[in-house]
């Protein structure tokens, strides 16, 4: 990294296109996968990729006493690509069946397969289940926060990701055999 | 179990690992893009800022014109203050009103001289010292005297009444003053107007003024409504309380006369009259 965060910072306020640029260099892999997980497409996730990070780079005011740059720049991604998706309309409209078995069934040793065999798994997943999972696995949010930003209950939102575990699973699985057969 | 739900747990840890480890690189032309829409945006923040600007200038020139207004508004009502306070003065300076204002004209005009040779003596020693102050509260008196004729009657008896009391109060010396040298001007000039006449009566059946020597003269009585309802050019013709051939209803009427007096003087005489029958 040629600069310091405190650098990055001071010359994205002053909105200098060097300090953006190294802002963009420094986390624009780990960004573009957050949006690729959300995203059914490459357009879509180039789209909102782009959009967020115009927002960033227009939010000087903003670039003051950023403790944690990559926190904050993140969660700046993340709001955007939740916005977009239109959670609550998005999860108004589909029927969630409660799982009674709630046991985790996951037991699949990840380290046997390609991180390709592993993102295909979760491409695999319904929208809804791929989102639930990203937001409250992959960003390790609270179920509450969930639930406010999706308009439903806790409960049918643990069944959701205990589906999208299992569903991951069954395609590792079946992967596995595919191979070995 | 428990080892077995371990065993759960440290699988999907392991996968959440793999999976959030991975990267994926944007292709490259994603920062042109960008680059791209931050440079559009610039140019539209410019002509927003150009559009801004324009709209501020606007607003001050709309800020700085309508204050102009408003100084207007204040300076008027200032005035008006000012006139005010000159009315409490004169209520504090001059005793009220006493029925002796009903004396005829001229013997009338005989007190107010003497009144005028008393006060003479003070007139000269402190003019000196309120000149500018004299003439602007002429000025007011006179606007004062345009607008409402009825309460300038009345200073007129205040102070044939006691010319002493304003000696002893040395600030209102000059207001006094300023009110006698009025009085000789109105005294001299002014009518005597009855305040009511019976048409239907045995007396007093026709509304006029005291007779005087006058070069030209003029008088309308107005209705409530606003209509006129006399009009006279000659002072011994007053009105008998016809309307188009019928007899005026019992109320009060306003009239205004405006003369000039032999000195070639013009005045204005307004007020009301209470139509009896």
């Amino acid at each position: 990294m040629k600069y310091t965060q405190e650098d990055i910072v001071e010359g994205c306020r002053r909105k200098d296109r060097e300090y953006q640029k190294a802002l963009y260099e420094e986390y624009s892999a780990e960004l573009y996968t957050l949006c690729r997980r959300y995203m059914d497409n490459k357009e879509d996730a180039e789209d909102i990729f782009q959009d967020s990070f115009v927002k960033v780079f227009c939010a000087n005011d903003k670039f003051v006493n950023i403790i944690n740059l990559r926190a904050w720049i993140k969660r700046v991604f993340l709001n955007n690509v939740l916005n977009a998706l239109k959670l609550r309309k998005r999860f108004a409209a589909v029927d969630i069946e409660t799982i009674e078995d709630d046991s985790d069934v996951f037991d699949v040793d990840a380290d046997q397969y390609s991180t390709r065999d592993l993102i295909e798994a979760l491409q695999s997943l319904k929208k809804e289940e791929r989102i639930v999972f990203n937001m409250a696995e992959m960003e390790d949010m609270p179920y509450k926060e969930i639930e406010k930003m999706t308009g439903r209950k806790a409960t049918s939102l643990r069944s959701v990701n205990m589906r999208a575990k299992r569903k991951m699973r069954d395609f590792l699985v079946n992967k596995k055999g595919q191979k070995d057969g | 179990m428990d080892n077995y739900y371990m065993n759960q747990d440290k699988d999907f840890i392991n996968f959440k690992q793999r999976l959030s480890s991975y990267r994926e690189e944007p292709d490259e032309k994603l920062w042109a893009g960008i680059e791209n829409s931050l440079d559009k945006r610039n140019s539209l923040y410019k002509w927003l800022s150009i559009a801004g600007l324009s709209l501020i200038v606007l607003a001050a020139v709309a800020i700085v014109a309508v204050p102009k207004q408003e100084k207007q508004e204040k300076q008027s009502v200032l005035e008006n203050k000012e006139m005010g306070i000159l009315d409490k003065i004169s209520e504090l300076v001059l005793p009220k009103q006493t029925p002796e204002s009903d004396l005829p004209s001229t013997t009338y005009k005989e007190k107010v001289s003497t009144v005028e040779q008393n006060q003479q003596t003070t007139f000269v020693k402190d003019s000196n010292v309120f000149v500018p102050n004299v003439q602007e509260t002429e000025n007011l008196v006179v606007k004062q005297e345009e607008e409402n004729l009825v309460s300038l009657e009345s200073t007129e008896s205040r102070t044939t009444q006691t010319p002493t009391t304003t000696k002893q109060v040395g600030e209102f010396k000059v207001e006094h003053k300023n009110t006698v040298t009025e009085e000789v001007e109105t005294v001299s000039s002014k009518l005597f107007i009855p305040n009511a006449f019976t048409p239907t009566g045995e007396n007093n059946k026709v509304f006029m003024p005291a007779y005087r020597e006058l070069k030209s003269y003029e008088m309308r009585i107005f209705a409530r409504n606003g209509s006129q309802v006399f009009v006279s050019r000659d002072i011994s013709h007053g009105w008998n309380g016809s309307v188009k051939g019928g007899l005026a209803d019992q109320g009060i009427y306003v009239y205004v006369i405006e003369y000039t007096d032999l000195e070639g003087k013009t005045h204005k005489q307004k007020g009301d009259v209470m139509l009896l029958k």
